[in-house]
């Protein structure tokens, strides 16, 4: 990489990483986005206007602050559904990714056959496994996994073996341990070759880029507001038309409805049909917000991202006693920058422990991600998640720190 | 050591307890019990085995009428699938319980000790090597997990 590249991609880090009032007051060094971004003043901002100004809840009042209130929802609909390329009501607000795959777990558990199956993937986060557990206990279905290859990214042959059959096929765009980015297309023309509904999970997709899930042949999608730099307790279920429509009651309350007697009630069309209650007015203008900013992010900052993630994966290797997991990157298996590693014969918490110590936010454990845990034999890693605010310092401030760490912890 | 508060979590004395391996095991056919920290899955057993006060427990002397609770505590395993923290707090649970032969003393001690590290009671001085880990809430569980297998096998038996 020449200098210029190198100096214009830090520059660029500088620019977005200025855009964070937590990290103007904080000498942290921030390798938690996975988790949970950090929000620039932008949405900051968003959040505290809708409060001062409108307030009103939607879809209901007559009066001045409703039809703000209800200007601004419609409009944060828009924006969302123009960054997945989709059309507004094909837009569900939910509290965040778990809530929308338990709704699609919920409703379309109602469709899988008792000798039927949901075919899940070895790297799903829980929130993408207990949900359609639940469903199976009820329904009495099976649910059967593929593994992963050793890029961190489904294995696409067994994937086609475990999916024959299945009714449900549900899978992560990008996985919150390795990284890895799966070939949704492909995955989708499986599912679709076994007449499978196919749900994807983008919590850890999204942040790193917009995906068009019509375009990749999903029939659902699903991402969390709070891992891209949007307040928490925000989230998108996007569906297709009919698809939505298609799915049985699965949620009901006040705002779902055309009409309630007491013998039954008619259903609303979709989305609000899904949006039960009053929903997250407040998170849908910061999270509309969040995605004018990530739209602004230069894409010199996001290289700048990826680079520091193959770095850290290259500079912690050489650390005694640590293991990257993973292959990660390459042309062939796009990552999005997380780095997952162990200290052999270290706790993962005590990693992070001492790396909190000094200044490094990371993330430790088994990342809600227990069957892939077990999978590789180990009951947790310690996870380093890039963005495109994360300099090198960071990256330094990382190594140095899992180098003691390893020196501190090693048995 | 003893007399001075550590201040550094990782701390030599913590770093030898969790290394030495001391009391690591299982008793065959003992009274065990068993904690998991939901947020990492860490796991610990601890394993415990009674014998009669002296004077009650002989050969036909009624022992059938002695509670456990009441009966001293012979030996203490655990078996610890944990962090740093964990492993030390259950080589230092299966010493005192051991130490203290179990019964009151023991039951104080484990009261006494989960008030010192919810920040509400005094420094034990026996545990005192865990003071660090008070003002860091996430980690007492880490500590807490051997000594509550503990209170549980103690109590249930």
């Amino acid at each position: 990489m020449t200098k210029t590249k190198t100096a214009e991609m830090t520059a660029a880090a500088e620019t977005v990483r200025g855009n964070i009032p937590l990290l103007q007051k904080s000498g942290e060094h921030y390798l938690d986005n996975a988790a949970t971004a950090l929000m620039p003043q932008t949405v900051l901002q968003a959040v505290a206007n809708y409060n001062a100004e409108t307030r009103a809840n939607v879809g209901r009042g007559l009066h001045n602050f409703a039809e703000a209130a209800d200007e601004q929802f419609a409009q944060a609909r828009a924006t969302v559904a123009a960054a997945l390329s989709a059309k507004n009501d094909e837009i569900v607000f939910t509290s965040g990714a778990t809530a929308g795959l338990n709704l699609l777990a919920n409703a379309l558990g109602q469709t899988v056959a008792k000798n039927g199956a949901v075919a899940l993937s070895l790297g799903e986060h829980h929130s993408n496994i207990v949900p359609w557990q639940i469903a199976a206990r009820r329904g009495g279905f099976a649910i059967r996994f593929f593994r992963l290859a050793p890029n961190g990214a489904a294995d696409l042959e067994e994937a086609r073996r475990i999916i024959r059959g299945a009714s449900v096929v549900a899978v992560a765009h990008a996985y919150n341990v390795s990284g890895a980015v799966n070939d949704i297309s492909a995955l989708a023309q499986i599912a679709k070759e076994n007449g499978a509904k196919f749900v994807v999970d983008g919590a850890q997709y999204i942040p790193h880029g917009f995906a068009a899930p019509e375009k990749l042949g999903a029939d659902f999608y699903v991402f969390s507001g709070h891992k891209c730099y949007a307040p928490n307790g925000i989230g998108v279920l996007w569906g297709r038309k009919k698809s939505l429509a298609e799915l049985p009651d699965a949620i009901g309350g006040g705002g779902s409805i055309t009409e309630v007697c007491e013998k039954g009630f008619s259903a609303a069309e979709p989305p609000r049909r899904l949006e039960a209650g009053t929903p997250p007015i407040s998170q849908t203008a910061g999270l509309a917000a969040a995605i004018a900013w990530m739209q602004n992010i230069p894409q010199a900052a996001k290289e700048n991202a990826r680079n520091l993630a193959q770095s850290a994966r290259e500079e912690l290797a050489k650390i005694p006693g640590a293991r990257v997991l993973f292959s990660g990157g390459g042309e062939n298996a796009p990552n999005v920058p997380i780095v997952s590693f162990v200290v052999e014969g270290a706790h993962p918490h005590d990693c992070c422990q001492i790396l909190a110590e000094r200044g490094v936010a990371v993330r430790g454990g088994h990342h809600c991600a227990q069957p892939l845990m077990r999978a590789l034999g180990i009951s947790g890693c310690v996870r380093a998640s890039f963005a495109p605010y994360n300099n090198d310092k960071d990256l330094r401030a990382l190594v140095a720190a899992a180098k003691e760490a390893a020196h501190i912890l090693r048995r | 050591m003893q007399n001075k508060t550590p201040v550094n979590l990782y701390h030599e004395e913590i770093m030898a307890l969790a290394r030495s391996g001391k009391n690591a095991g299982t008793i065959a056919d003992a009274p065990s019990a068993k904690k998991t920290n939901a947020l990492c899955g860490d796991e610990c057993v601890i394993a415990v085995r009674f014998a009669a006060p002296s004077g009650e427990g002989g050969e036909g002397g009624g022992a059938a009428t002695v509670r456990e609770s009441q009966m001293r505590i012979a030996e203490a395993r655990h078996q610890t699938r944990g962090c740093v923290l964990c492993v030390a707090a259950a080589v230092k649970a299966t010493t005192l319980a051991m130490q203290t032969g179990g019964g009151m003393p023991l039951c104080e001690l484990l009261i006494g000790f989960q008030k010192m590290m919810r920040g509400e009671g005094a420094v034990l001085p026996e545990l005192a090597i865990f003071t660090p880990v008070i003002p860091k809430k996430t980690r007492r569980t880490c500590v807490l997990l051997p000594f509550e297998a503990l209170a549980d096998v103690v109590c249930r038996h």
